[in-house]
Order: structure tokens, then C-alpha cells, then sequence
């Protein structure tokens, strides 16, 4: 009697275990990447973001745990052009002054496919929150992974580019938004 | 009516070009005045998107014009002209078509340090021809301004120069130049 009852504590413990130690996840900042790319008279240019957290909680074995939370200085944006960053961190863009960050919480996740899954949750830039879906893709190897998103918002949707940027489209209303994390398990102790 | 010169007279094709690349020029300077002092826009934008698509159909347009000249003998200078006058006049000019290259090559520096993209009339990528650089992007902006200066120095000198000939010595530098002359290409001096 009492062999089958250990034999069915020791992996439920094993799991338990394998929830702590490796669900939660840190952000590997030098060879992760987020930011969008937009158009400027419809020539594309990538934009990026040189800070950002991000507080990750997921096991692909139990999607239902999962909490995605990033947050992003939107005044670290970087186009590689000092003239276009400052026209972004304006009133009329980012408005970085009075919005300095953009934030993402995660609502709910689901597995679509064999690495492939979306997440649900809430998005805010520039005071402006909206609910977004955002497929991703997630590749793990042990205490590594990789998580690479990519979708497309409206930048008027969040009043990004007001007066008339809002309804002219020199600069593209468009913006693909990109996300690839690499993360390293968080090992307790 | 010839395209090429004469040792006499200017052709079509020199004449053309010098006075569509004038009226060019003009139109540069305009565009440029009025995107640099226009407020963040998207009009401004397009003033600079056309400010730069022209000057770079320019600088194309130059290089054929100095090929072209290269390829043409040159009308001999006028006969009435003093000593003095005759190396100036050939300074000027060379220093005209320095201006003239040196002009949209710095503007196409402040355009690749300040990296911004330019498709040319919606078609063609600009290539870049020198890295993402506020510091060069300054320094540019700083050598396109005094170009600027350096040139209407010199159209003043030009301008002034060919109306004296016109007004003064009478002798037929200006009317040779002119589109109207064309039909009597290579004939009587004044
Ligand atoms: C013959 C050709 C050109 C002429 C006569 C010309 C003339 C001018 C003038 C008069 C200005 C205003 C200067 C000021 O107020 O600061 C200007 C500014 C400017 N030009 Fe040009 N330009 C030429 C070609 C180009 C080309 C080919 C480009 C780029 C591909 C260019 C890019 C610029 C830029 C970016 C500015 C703004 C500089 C600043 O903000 O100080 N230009 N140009
Ligand atoms: C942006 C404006 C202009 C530019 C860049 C320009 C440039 C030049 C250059 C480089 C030459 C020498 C041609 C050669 O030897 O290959 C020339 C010749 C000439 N230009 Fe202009 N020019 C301009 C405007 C004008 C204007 C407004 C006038 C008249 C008022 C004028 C009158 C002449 C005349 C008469 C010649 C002939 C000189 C000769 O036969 O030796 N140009 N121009």
C-alpha cells in the first residue's frame, strides 16, 4: 500500500519543483531585441528599445500559470538617427515626458500550436491601453528558451503621431512591432 | 543649330543644360530655405523628400554636364576681354562646378549621418555614403551652409560678370548663351 502512494507523490513533487525552479524567467538584454518598425515616406526603419523589463512566468506544460509583465522606457528608443529618436520622444509621438513607459500584462495564454502559443493581455502606450493578442513562439532547450512575437499595431490606435500625423501617412500608420527574448531559467538559490 | 560647341559658339545640349541646371539650382536653394525653416510637418517632410530627390537628379545631371563639357571644345572667350579677366573667368567657372558637385555631395552626407531614408521619386533607395553620425550630421549641415553662401558669392560674381559683357564691354558672351542664338549657332560676333 504504501509504494504506489510515494510513487505518485514523487513525481507530482518533481513537477512541483520543476514549477519553481523553471518557469520563471530572466531577460538575456544583450541578445534580446524589442522594438517596431515603422515607415517614414514608405521606406522602412527599425526602432528599438535599449531598456525594457520584463517579468516572465511561463511553462509551455501549464499555459494556465503563465504572466507575462514587460515594461519599456520609451525614452531609451532608438532608431540609429539623434534627429528622428527626438521627434519621437515629442508631444506629438511618444510623448516620453509625460509617458515614460510603455506596459504589457498578460491576461491569459494558450498553446496554438507544437511552439506556438498566444498570449492575451493588455497594452499601454501613451496612457492609452487596449487589449491586444499576440502570437508567439517559444523554443526551449532546458534552463534556455526563446520567445519571438511579432504583430502589427496602428500607431493611432495609442495617439501616436496627433495633429496631422494622425491622418497623414508620410509616416506609415502601420507598425509591425517585434519582441525576441532570450531568457535564462531563474535557478533558486 | 548644333548640339556640340564650336570653338565659336555653345551647342543645344550646353545651353540646355546650363540654363535648366540654373533654374534648378534656384529652385534648390527655395526647397532647402523653406524645409529647413518650415514647422515639424509632414509638409516639411516632403519639402525635404524633394529637396533631396532633385539635388541628387542634380549632381547626376552635373556630371553629365561636365562630361559633356569635357567631350566639346569651348567657345574661345570673348575678344574684348582684358588680360586680368581671362583666369578669373576660367576660376570662376571651375569653382562654379566645384560648388555645383560639392553642394548635393554635402547634402547627401547630412542625409546618411542623420540617417534617414529617401526613396528617389518613390523608386530608387538612396544608398548611404557615410554612417549614422550626429556629430558628422552637424558638421555637414555646417559645410552645405557655407557652400551655400560660397555659391551665391559666386552666381553674384557670374551674374554681375555676364551682364557687364551684355551692358558694358557689348561683346556677345550672354547673347551666345542664350536659347534664341541657337538659330544662328557659330556665326557673327557683336
Ligand atoms: C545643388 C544642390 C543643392 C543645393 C543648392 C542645396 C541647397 C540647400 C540650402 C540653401 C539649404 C538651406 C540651408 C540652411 O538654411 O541651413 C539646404 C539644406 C539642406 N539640404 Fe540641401 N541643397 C542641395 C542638395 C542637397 C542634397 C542632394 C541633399 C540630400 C540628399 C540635401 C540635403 C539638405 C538637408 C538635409 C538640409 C538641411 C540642413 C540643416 O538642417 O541645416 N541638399 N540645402
Ligand atoms: C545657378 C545659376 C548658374 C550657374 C550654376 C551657372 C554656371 C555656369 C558655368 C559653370 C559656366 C561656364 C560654362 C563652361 O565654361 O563650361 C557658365 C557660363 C555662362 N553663364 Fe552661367 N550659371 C548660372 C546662371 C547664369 C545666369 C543667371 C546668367 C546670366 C545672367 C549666366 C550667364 C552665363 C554666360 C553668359 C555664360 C557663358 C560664359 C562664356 O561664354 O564663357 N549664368 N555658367
Amino acid at each position: 500500500m504504501r509504494l504506489p502512494k510515494q510513487s505518485a507523490i514523487l513525481p507530482l513533487l518533481a513537477l512541483c519543483a520543476g514549477d519553481l525552479e523553471g518557469a520563471q524567467w530572466n531577460v538575456d538584454h544583450e541578445r534580446s531585441k524589442l522594438g517596431f518598425i515603422a515607415s517614414y515616406d514608405g521606406v522602412g526603419f527599425e526602432t528599438v528599445f535599449r531598456r525594457f523589463t520584463a517579468s516572465i512566468r511561463f511553462d509551455a506544460q501549464h499555459t494556465g500559470d503563465a504572466l507575462f509583465d514587460v515594461r519599456v522606457d520609451v525614452d531609451s528608443v532608438d532608431s540609429n538617427s539623434a534627429d528622428r529618436d527626438d521627434g519621437m520622444r515629442g508631444e506629438e509621438w511618444f510623448s516620453t515626458a509625460r509617458f515614460p513607459s510603455a506596459d504589457f500584462v498578460s491576461t491569459a495564454v494558450r498553446q496554438t500550436g507544437a511552439s506556438m502559443f498566444q498570449l492575451d493581455g493588455r497594452l499601454t502606450i501613451k496612457g492609452v491601453t487596449r487589449d491586444v493578442t499576440l502570437p508567439f513562439f517559444w523554443n526551449q532547450d532546458r534552463d534556455r528558451a526563446r520567445m519571438q512575437a511579432n504583430t502589427v499595431l496602428r500607431r493611432t490606435d495609442y495617439a501616436i503621431g496627433t495633429g496631422e500625423w494622425a491622418t497623414d501617412p508620410i509616416i506609415g500608420f502601420d507598425v509591425e512591432v517585434f519582441v525576441e527574448l532570450h531568457l535564462l531559467a531563474e535557478t533558486s538559490r | 543649330m548644333s548640339l556640340r560647341n564650336s570653338d565659336q559658339s555653345w551647342g543645344t545640349v550646353a545651353k540646355t543644360l546650363h540654363w535648366f541646371i540654373a533654374v534648378m539650382i534656384l529652385g534648390m536653394f527655395v526647397l532647402g530655405w523653406a524645409a529647413v525653416n518650415y514647422p515639424m510637418s509632414p509638409l516639411k517632410l516632403r519639402l525635404f523628400i524633394w529637396h533631396k530627390t532633385l539635388g541628387i537628379s542634380l549632381l547626376a545631371l552635373v556630371l553629365f554636364r561636365i562630361a559633356w563639357r569635357l567631350a566639346n571644345p569651348t567657345p574661345v572667350p570673348p575678344s574684348g576681354m582684358r588680360r586680368w579677366e581671362r583666369p578669373l573667368a576660367r576660376a570662376s567657372h571651375v569653382l562654379l562646378y566645384v560648388v555645383m558637385l560639392a553642394m548635393p555631395l554635402s547634402g547627401w552626407v547630412i542625409h546618411s549621418a542623420a540617417n534617414f531614408p529617401l526613396k528617389l521619386y518613390g523608386l530608387v533607395l538612396l544608398p548611404s555614403i557615410a554612417p549614422a553620425d550626429k556629430a558628422l550630421q552637424t558638421q555637414a549641415e555646417l559645410v552645405h551652409l557655407t557652400l551655400f553662401w560660397i555659391f551665391v558669392a559666386l552666381l553674384l560674381l557670374h551674374v554681375g560678370a555676364a551682364l557687364h559683357h551684355h551692358f558694358v564691354y557689348r561683346d556677345d558672351t550672354l547673347t551666345r548663351m542664350l536659347p534664341a542664338r541657337s538659330k544662328a549657332a557659330g556665326g557673327t560676333r557683336a
